[in-house]
């Protein structure tokens, strides 16, 4: 994964990509303790974010250039399935804004804060997104107030009751 | 069945010890971590029969 993230921030010092974060599973492992997953999400903010299309053309031709193989949805970087994800909606965005710092070996990255891990996964919804919120909630939960903040923000409260009525109140007192 | 006050002891005990246990794993450093993910992706690639093996294969390095 070290080389790979090197790869990405050449990526983007040459500006094919804009700020990028690493998200999913691997920005979930950042604050408890493992958990399986086989690639790593990285969104990022496209170097045109104004262009109604995304051309994948100039990532792809770099990446192919370093080695880059694709294989399904991902392209696999020196052995690790790296899944290039561009910014889709404002929660994703606002996430890869305010992404920690984070020194991976010898190599500087950027990845998600464990609120806007929480709310991708709520707002995802798959069973396992839900399992990982679960064990995520024990391990490292956010203060409530800043969790609360976006929730309302990006209009998750629906979603956040459904998840508290099936799964519990992890804020709840004796939890 | 209800249990003595000495097994509500021993879980509490043993609670309390999984906790710390969860924690201490989590202030690991991530490089570790992932390490340890890729352990498991080796465990459950080699135990999963053909035709139900990940999508993907164990990462090469960390």
């Amino acid at each position: 994964m070290e080389k790979a993230l090197k790869i990405l921030n050449e990526m983007k010092r040459k500006k094919i990509i804009g700020q990028y974060a690493i998200g999913g599973g691997v920005a979930a492992i950042r604050y408890m303790e493992s958990i399986l997953t086989y690639d790593v999400d990285i969104f990022f903010i496209p170097s045109t974010p104004d262009a109604l299309l995304l051309d994948m053309t100039p990532m792809i031709t770099f990446l192919r250039s370093k080695g880059g193989k694709a294989d399904k949805e991902c392209i696999i970087l020196e052995g690790t399935p790296i899944q290039l994800i561009a910014v889709y909606n404002d929660l994703v965005t606002e996430g890869v804004k305010k992404a920690l710092p984070v020194i991976y070996g010898s190599v500087k990255s950027r990845i998600l804060r464990k609120e806007h891990v929480l709310a991708l996964m709520l707002q995802t919804g798959r069973p396992k997104d839900f399992l990982r919120m679960g064990q995520m909630f024990q391990e490292a939960p956010p203060s409530k107030a800043v969790w609360m903040r976006l929730v309302e923000k990006y209009d998750l409260i629906k979603l956040w009751n459904r998840y508290r009525e099936k799964y519990g109140d992890p804020y709840k007192e004796g939890r | 069945m209800t249990r003595t006050k000495k097994e509500d002891k021993i879980l509490s005990v043993l609670r309390a010890s999984k906790k710390a246990r969860r924690s201490a794993l989590a202030r690991l450093p991530l490089k570790v971590k992932i390490r340890q993910l890729i352990e498991m992706q080796k465990i459950d690639w080699a135990t999963k029969p053909e035709g139900r093996k990940p999508r993907f294969r164990p990462w090469l390095s960390p």
